[in-house]
């Protein structure tokens, strides 16, 4: 019986937390609207005690898939007795109902600690924040406790007198089957890697990061205090949550690369490209804002740029659960499409009212010094980006529309993505290197072209050694003499910054080097996030334009060949583990003649329950990284009896610099959101000030 | 006992949600903010660009991205940009002032009104202005409310009040915050 109750319990908590959210909006725009602290104060508890609730609900939620009570249909669908405890805890975002639920409790807390944050800042954007935050959260509270799939119960909504209804509860993570299996489906084997324990969870936390600085800006539009206030104190939310987002990027394409066995990482996949479009446009935000900060410029944009971020949020979180995409039909399989949309529409509509009423006070405070500047170039690097988001959402969505209209399904693959965005991130890349190079406000051509002079220098010269060393396509040129470009440029950004401290302040070469970062953190993270950049670059066009692959049937003790490499073939080996049989190849490398090590692809049989003779396999793959080159060996079959097997060899030029430019974009970022004392300063003043203009 | 749990969880929040309602109302009247004057609001976010221009300038400068002829055009227009901003926003300042001095007339002791109304006109300038521009010595931009020049150190500021600590502007015979006179012991160049 403990199930049920706990069970109850869990959609109890929820229910109560979904009233608490909507009071919490209404109270918190009424206290705003009729100057009462007291409505204000009861809606921020309402807040805390969704959180709690909230939490709960996770608890039970947890409690259920690790302890196997199979009752709870939720449970039984992700989860079987064999599976390990690692994989039973990340099945709560390992479907659909689940995830809903993780939505919902990350935005809890995210409200909680925006309150705890602005206990005495912001005071007059706050009730809005909440009002918004509150509507977001009961969006998806609603989905869990009261929508229903109509052809089950004949109507969209929970009824309780229909005793077909409560089953109906599509969203509700908490839904019982009427009878206890003995054993679940278990999780998808493919997400049965460390790797899927973490991407959701970062993706999860970018996606529902973004709702904060949304909210804001919705607040500030509500209240008219458009000045940089509402970005100033959002600007950590916002850094933070592009953090995740690309956590979320680098530990799907590490998934994809390691568990998936094709030998690539990104495939232009639907649910690849709901992750990267939020990306695009907060990289759009996150430049944009600059300007808003500086110049006063670019309000309306910069409005525009959070909101669509956090709709391709909203639609990246319902891309990736509700398998759309894949065909409309599925539309109509999961009931909480329409819901969505219609969540979308009116975040939109209401968005776009708001806009355009208070466009007087959306005045541009500025206006552009000069067409060069880098003011111009963040421009173009916006149209780039919002650009490179809409091609990728046409492309994405492209299939679905056809398939409404038409009723015929039409494929765009990556070919499509490839010719599209391959030459727009090409033009960002290269922008990426011109930017630095041009002062704000104005620069002379005369002092670009200089400033142009030493950096492309440094790119010809990389070229011609490169031209020597092999590579002769123009792809390759292109790619890697901008790569080197850019590098030139920010070592030379950071070169000048440290000559000039050391002119200035008489500091050695590090003391200078370390302060001049430590000292403008947003510029120096921001030009490290770009060193990632390219060396991410440098990984992806190594491995995508010089890939080479060759695959052989061997029987024990014979050779393949590729490029430098030798494959000897030591023979199979078969043995279970908890929950899988593995069947492994055992191989020997020799690296021009000399033996480097043993590498033992795998391929994984998980049993498919229910159906005895059925099994489901998933590749694992054996890799051996060096800077230069990933030797990448998948077991694509064999035959025990014969003891034969047939593997796919493929070397990866420059992969590892993908992982490696993540990592430093990451420490980029954490530069550039890193707490600066003289910064809370200087909003605290602007905060006072502003207060006290009011008064 | 799932209804008994279910119960408390619903009374528990209830009574958390409810517990502002019967606190006094006085205590909580500092959670909500003042409408915002979008004039003001306007000006400061003017005025803080203006200043992050000219600081950017010198970066640029300093990083050769910008030639002299550009940097002393572009600084003298920052310049006269932030003084008119400034302008502006005393202007501003004044009238807000004389309009609260209309409204604080119902005082009954006319020394304690004239007191009153010279506080605040005076903090009201001084909070939003005081001090901020260019410095004397180097002329690099400073905010309002800095005590050192950020680029070469220099104090440009007269003192600070003995009592309360504010800064005091040059000129000033009394401190704008708390109406101590200044040339007390402690209040020296800081």
């Amino acid at each position: 019986m403990a199930d049920f109750a706990m069970a109850d319990i869990g959609y109890a908590s929820l229910l109560l937390s979904l009233v608490l959210s909507l009071y919490a909006a209404g109270a918190a725009f009424y206290s705003a609207r009729r100057n009462r602290p007291e409505v204000l104060a009861s809606a921020k508890n309402a807040i805390f005690v969704t959180a709690a609730l909230t939490t709960v609900a996770v608890g039970i939620l947890e409690w259920a898939l690790i302890t196997h009570q199979f009752r709870i249909q939720y449970v039984a669908e992700e989860t079987n007795l064999a599976q390990p405890l690692l994989y039973n805890v990340s099945a709560l975002w390992g479907g659909q109902e689940g995830s809903l639920l993780f939505w919902a409790w990350l935005l809890a807390i995210f409200t909680a600690i925006v309150l705890v944050q602005n206990h005495d800042k912001n005071q007059e954007l706050i009730p809005y924040v909440i009002t918004g935050l509150g509507i977001a959260q009961g969006f998806f509270l609603v989905l869990m406790t009261i929508v229903t799939d109509p052809a089950q119960s004949g109507f969209f909504i929970y009824n309780p007198f229909n005793p077909a209804a409560a089953a109906a509860l599509v969203g509700n993570p908490f839904r019982m089957l009427d009878f206890t299996p003995v054993d679940g489906n278990g999780l998808n084997p493919l997400l049965q890697n460390p790797g899927m324990f973490i991407h959701p969870v970062t993706q999860y936390l970018g996606y529902v990061g973004f709702t904060v600085p949304f909210a804001f800006a919705m607040a500030a539009l509500f209240t008219r205090r458009l000045s940089d206030v509402w970005i100033r104190t959002t600007r950590r939310w916002t850094l933070i949550s592009w953090l995740f987002l690309s956590l979320g990027l680098l530990f799907g394409m590490q998934w994809a690369y390691t568990e998936l066995g094709w030998g690539g990482y990104w495939g232009w996949d639907p649910v690849e490209n709901a992750s990267l479009m939020p990306w695009l446009t907060g990289t759009a935000f996150l430049h944009s804002v600059m300007i808003q900060e500086r110049r006063g410029m670019l309000k309306v944009w910069n409005l525009v740029l959070v909101m669509l971020t956090f709709i391709l949020s909203i639609l990246g979180t319902f891309i990736t659960r509700s398998g759309v995409i894949e065909s409309v039909h599925a539309f109509g399989v999961s009931s909480l499409g329409p819901w969505f949309l219609m969540f979308l529409a009116v975040t939109l509509l209401s968005f776009l009212y708001l806009l355009f009423n208070r466009m007087n006070d959306l005045k541009e405070e500025n206006e552009l010094d000069s067409l060069v500047s880098r003011e111009s170039s963040f421009l173009l690097n916006n149209l780039i980006l919002v650009g490179a988001a809409f091609a990728t959402l046409w492309g994405t969505i492209f299939p679905m529309v056809s398939e409404a209209i038409t009723g015929k399904k039409v494929t765009v693959g990556a070919p499509f993505f490839n010719e599209v965005d391959g030459p727009i991130f090409l033009a960002l890349i290269v922008l990426i290197g011109i930017c630095p190079l041009i002062g704000w406000r104005r620069a002379t051509v005369e002092n670009l072209i200089r400033n142009f002079l030493r950096p492309f220098a440094a790119a010809i010269v990389v070229v011609i050694v490169l031209f020597f060393l092999g590579v002769h396509e123009w792809y390759g040129i292109v790619s890697f003499g901008t790569a080197s470009f850019v590098l030139a440029t920010i070592s030379l950004e950071f070169y000048r910054g440290v000559l000039a401290r050391r002119r200035q302040f008489q500091e050695n070469i590090i003391a200078a080097a370390v302060n001049l970062v430590a000292n403008n953190r947003r510029r120096y993270g921001g030009y490290i996030v770009h060193i990632g950049v390219i060396l991410a670059v440098i990984g992806i066009a190594g491995s995508s334009f010089y890939e080479v692959d060759t695959q052989a049937n061997l029987s024990k003790g014979q050779t393949t060949q590729l490029k430098q490499f030798t494959i000897q073939f030591d023979g199979l080996q078969t043995y279970p583990t908890e929950n899988h049989d593995v069947v492994a190849a055992r191989l020997t490398i020799l690296e021009n003649g000399n033996r480097i090590g043993t590498l033992v692809p795998e391929k994984d049989f998980y049993s498919v329950p229910g159906d005895p003779s059925q099994t489901q396999s998933t590749t694992e793959v054996a890799v051996r990284t060096t800077p230069l080159e990933d030797l990448y060996i998948i077991l694509a079959g064999f035959d025990s009896q014969a003891g034969t097997a047939t593997i796919k060899v493929i070397i990866n030029p420059l992969i590892v610099w993908l992982w490696v430019g993540f990592g430093v974009l990451v420490g980029g970022t954490l530069v550039a959101a890193w707490p600066d004392p003289r910064e809370e300063r200087a909003l605290a003043r602007s905060r006072v000030k502003e207060a006290l203009a009011h008064a | 006992m799932v209804m008994i749990a279910i119960a408390v969880m619903l009374v528990a929040a209830v009574a958390i949600v409810a517990l502002p309602y019967f606190e006094p109302v006085r205590k909580l009247s500092g959670l909500l903010g003042k409408p915002a004057d979008p004039a003001v609001e306007h000006l400061i976010a003017q005025r803080e660009a203006t200043y992050a221009a000219i600081k950017d300038l010198e970066f640029d400068r300093a990083m050769e991205k910008l030639s002299d002829a550009d940097y002393k055009t572009m600084r003298s227009k920052y310049e006269a940009k932030a003084v008119s901003i400034l302008q502006e926003l005393d202007g501003l300042a004044a009238r807000k002032a004389s309009r609260k001095r209309s409204r604080v007339s119902t005082s009954d002791d006319p020394i304690e009104q004239k007191v009153k109304e010279v506080r605040q006109g005076a903090t009201f300038a001084a909070s939003v202005n005081r001090g901020a521009g260019v410095c004397p010595q180097c002329g690099a931009p400073h905010l309002s409310g800095d005590a050192f020049c950020p680029k070469c150190g220099a104090s440009f500021r007269g003192a600070r009040c003995a009592n309360c600590g504010t800064t005091i502007a040059t000129g000033d015979k009394f401190c704008a915050r708390c109406g101590a006179p200044v040339g007390s012991p402690a209040s020296k160049a800081g």
